[in-house]
C-alpha cells in the first residue's frame, strides 16, 4: 500500500498522460475489470474541464483555428501547462508563446498576438477596482509642474502592441460581426485595454501614443515620456492625445515627483 | 446542528431551509431584474478570487436580496498536502465580505503537485486519509472563524486499500473537526451506483443532526462494456429515483436548506426557477405533515 | 520644435482640460445595467465527458491524432510577407 503523497502524485502524473495509466496506479484501484476504464473519466475530466476554461478566455483563437484544432490545441496545452493556480479565472497565461512554438500555425503569425489581447481582456476584467484620474485631480496641478508628475496607470491597463492588424481581427470574430477579409498587409496596430467601470474597453492608439504610454508605464514623468515620444514621432500631438486618454481609464492617479510631494507634506520647511 | 448551530444562527443571513439554486454568470442580469423565487443562491468563491471587476459586483448586488452560501472547491481537504494559507486568505475575506450563511467543501482532493487539477478527485478512505483530512478541516475552521459543511462527493473508482466505508469516513470527519455535513443525494446515488453500494444503508448511516444542507442535481448514464456507469455532471433535471431519496431523507431528518446544482447544458432562469419549486413542494409538504403530526 | 517641452506640456494640458467635459468620473449610469459582461466563473463542481475518450487520444505528436486542420476563420484572413512560407 502506497503513503497518500505517493499515491496522490502517481495519480496526477497519470492524468497528463495518454494511453494505459501505469500499472503501479492500476494495482492501487480495485480491479472489476473496467478500473482504466474508470480512471479515464478522472482524465477526461482533467482535460475537459481546464479546456473549457481556456475555451472562455480564447474565444477569437477558438474561432480562428475552429473548434477542432482548438480542442486539439487545449489538451496539449492543459497537459504541458496545467493549472498554476486554484482559480481557473485567468488560467491561460503561457497560451500566446505556446501558440508561437507550434510548427503548423506558423503560417498564421498573428495568432500569439492575438492570444495576448485576449488574455489582456480577461485579467482587464478582474482586474482591481479603481477610480479613473479626474479633471479635479489634473486641476489641482498648475499646469507649469505638470511635466514634473507622474501618471499613475490604471491596474485594468493593458497596451498589446502588434505587427498586425490585431484589433481589426478582434472586432470581426466578435459573436454577431459580418464576415470580412482582412489583409495583413494592413500594417500594424496598438491595442489599448482599458475598463474605466466594469466594462472592458479596446481601442486602437498610434505608435507615438504607445511610446508614450510605454514610458508612463515604466515610471517616466511626463516631461520624460513625452521627449521620448518627440524623438520618435516629432510631430506628436500632446493635447489630443490627452484628450482622448487622459480621463478615459488608462491612468487612475498622479503621483507627484519626490521633490514636489516633500513641499506639499512640509508647509513648514525650515529655512 | 450540534455546536456548529449556534454560531452559524449568529450570522446577518442565515441559509433559510427552503430550496435554492446554483448561481450561474447567465443568470446574474435576470435575477437583479425580475426577484425569482429562489430562497437563497450558492456559488463557487474561486469564481469570486479576482481582483475586481464585474463578478464581484453582480454577487454584491445579488446579496443585498438573497441568502448566500459559499461552496468551495479549491481547498483540497484531501491533499496529502499542506493547506494553501494564500487560499485560506482569500476565502476569508470572501466570507468577511459577503456574510454567507453556510460555507462548505468537498470531501476529495485536487492538488497534488505545484499545480492544480481543478477537478474533485477520489480520496483513499483509511486512517491515514482520515487524520490528514480532519486536521486540514480543522485548520480551514479555525482560519475562516466558522464551522464549515463536508459534503460527500461521487466518485467513478475506488482504491484497493480504502478500509473506511465513504459514509463512516464522513461521520467521523464531522464528528471529529465539529464539522457539519453536506449531504448530496444525487453523489449518494452516483456513487453507490457506480460501486455497488448500497443507498438506503448509506443514507441510513449518517444522522440528520450533521446535515446542515442538502445538495440536488441530475447526472447521465453511459455503458461501459455492458455496465452503467453514472455521471454527476450536473447538466439535467434530478431523477425520480434522487426525488424519493429526497423524501425519505426529508421525512427522516426534518427540513433543511436545499440546493439545485445545475452547471452544465445550463438552462433558461424559469425552468431552473421551476425545479427550485419543485423542491420547495417537498420542504412544504413536509412542513404540513409535521404540523398535522404535532396536532 | 520651437517650444520646449515643458512649455509643450502645459498648453496641452490646458487644452486637454478646456476639452474634457466637466462631468467629473464617468458616469456609472443606470445602476441596475451597469454590472457589465456576465462571464462565466470557471471552477465547478460538475463531472466533464464522463467515459469520452477526451483524455486518452494521444496528442503530443506521436500518435495520429494529432493532425491541426485548421477550420476557422482565419481563411479570411490573407496576405502578409509571412504567409507566403506556408
Amino acid at each position: 500500500m502506497l503513503p497518500l503523497n505517493k499515491l496522490q502524485q502517481l495519480f496526477c502524473d497519470a492524468l497528463r498522460v495518454p494511453g494505459s495509466p501505469p500499472p503501479a496506479l492500476l494495482a492501487e484501484l480495485v480491479n472489476d475489470g473496467l478500473a482504466e476504464k474508470r480512471f479515464n473519466i478522472y482524465r477526461n475530466n482533467f482535460i475537459v474541464l481546464n479546456g473549457d476554461a481556456l475555451a472562455d478566455m480564447y474565444p477569437v483563437i477558438r474561432q480562428l483555428v475552429g473548434e477542432q484544432a482548438f480542442r486539439l490545441l487545449a489538451t496539449r496545452y492543459v497537459r504541458e501547462h496545467p493549472p498554476a493556480e486554484r482559480t481557473l479565472l485567468l488560467y491561460g497565461e503561457a497560451f500566446a508563446n505556446f501558440l508561437g512554438g507550434i510548427p503548423e500555425l506558423a503560417a498564421l503569425p498573428y495568432l500569439a498576438d492575438v492570444a495576448r489581447l485576449e488574455y489582456a481582456w480577461t485579467d482587464a476584467y478582474h482586474a482591481e477596482d479603481a477610480a479613473p484620474l479626474t479633471q479635479h485631480q489634473v486641476a489641482a496641478i498648475l499646469p507649469d509642474a505638470f511635466g514634473r508628475v507622474r501618471l499613475v496607470p490604471h491596474p485594468a491597463l493593458h497596451c498589446i502592441r502588434s505587427p498586425y492588424p490585431l484589433l481589426r481581427i478582434w472586432e470581426s470574430n466578435q459573436p454577431g460581426a459580418p464576415e470580412q477579409r482582412i489583409s495583413l498587409d494592413e500594417g500594424s496596430c496598438n491595442v489599448l485595454v482599458t475598463r474605466p467601470g466594469v466594462e472592458v474597453q479596446l481601442q486602437g492608439i498610434s505608435d507615438a501614443e504607445a511610446t508614450l504610454l510605454q514610458g508612463l508605464q515604466d515610471g517616466a514623468t511626463v516631461e520624460g515620456a513625452v521627449a521620448e515620444t518627440l524623438q520618435v514621432d516629432p510631430e506628436f500631438d500632446l493635447a489630443a492625445y490627452l484628450g482622448r486618454h487622459l480621463f478615459d481609464g488608462t491612468f487612475c492617479r498622479i503621483r507627484l515627483d519626490p521633490s514636489d510631494q516633500d513641499r506639499k507634506n512640509q508647509p513648514e520647511e525650515t529655512p | 446542528m450540534n455546536e456548529a448551530g449556534t454560531t452559524l444562527s449568529s450570522v446577518p443571513a442565515p441559509v433559510p431551509a427552503r430550496a435554492g439554486a446554483g448561481l450561474k454568470a447567465l443568470h446574474y442580469q435576470e435575477i437583479i431584474e425580475r426577484q425569482p423565487e429562489i430562497g437563497w443562491f450558492e456559488v463557487h468563491p474561486e469564481n469570486y478570487m479576482g481582483r475586481g471587476g464585474a463578478p464581484l459586483r453582480y454577487l454584491e448586488r445579488i446579496r443585498q436580496d438573497y441568502p448566500l452560501s459559499l461552496h468551495s472547491v479549491g481547498t483540497s481537504l484531501g491533499s496529502h498536502r499542506e493547506l494553501d494559507r494564500q487560499h485560506l486568505k482569500q476565502l476569508k475575506s470572501l466570507v468577511d465580505r459577503f456574510q454567507p450563511g453556510l460555507v462548505s467543501e468537498h470531501l476529495s482532493w485536487s492538488h497534488g503537485y505545484e499545480w492544480f487539477t481543478h477537478d474533485l478527485l477520489p480520496l483513499i478512505y483509511n486512517r491515514e486519509s482520515l487524520q490528514r483530512v480532519i486536521a486540514n478541516v480543522q485548520q480551514v475552521q479555525e482560519t475562516l472563524q466558522r464551522p464549515i459543511l463536508i459534503e460527500n462527493p461521487s466518485s467513478y473508482l475506488q482504491f484497493r486499500h480504502s478500509d473506511i466505508p465513504e459514509q463512516e469516513f464522513l461521520v467521523e470527519t464531522a464528528k471529529r473537526s465539529g464539522a457539519g455535513l453536506l449531504l448530496d443525494i444525487n453523489n449518494v446515488y452516483v456513487s453507490c451506483r457506480n460501486h455497488g453500494w448500497d443507498i438506503e444503508a448509506y443514507l441510513a448511516a449518517i444522522p440528520g443532526e450533521l446535515v446542515g444542507e442538502i445538495h440536488l442535481a441530475g447526472h447521465t448514464v453511459q455503458a461501459v462494456e455492458g455496465v452503467e456507469l453514472l455521471i454527476d455532471d450536473h447538466g439535467s433535471p434530478v431523477c425520480r429515483a434522487v426525488w424519493e431519496l429526497y423524501r425519505g431523507t426529508l421525512e427522516r431528518m426534518g427540513p433543511i436548506p436545499t440546493l439545485i446544482e445545475w452547471d452544465s447544458n445550463i438552462p433558461p432562469l424559469n425552468q431552473l426557477e421551476a425545479e427550485v419549486r419543485y423542491a420547495g413542494q417537498y420542504l412544504e409538504s413536509l412542513g404540513e405533515v409535521q404540523h398535522a403530526a404535532a396536532e | 520644435m520651437k517650444k520646449t517641452t515643458g512649455v509643450l506640456i502645459a498648453s496641452a494640458i490646458t487644452t486637454a482640460l478646456a476639452m474634457a467635459p466637466m462631468t467629473g468620473v464617468h458616469a456609472e449610469g443606470d445602476k441596475e445595467k451597469c454590472y457589465g459582461i456576465a462571464k462565466a466563473g470557471q471552477n465547478d463542481c460538475k463531472a466533464g465527458p464522463g467515459t469520452s475518450c477526451a483524455g486518452t487520444s494521444t496528442v503530443d505528436g506521436q500518435g495520429n491524432a494529432w493532425m491541426l486542420v485548421l477550420k476557422g476563420s482565419c481563411e479570411k484572413i490573407v496576405g502578409g510577407s509571412l504567409s507566403e512560407k506556408s
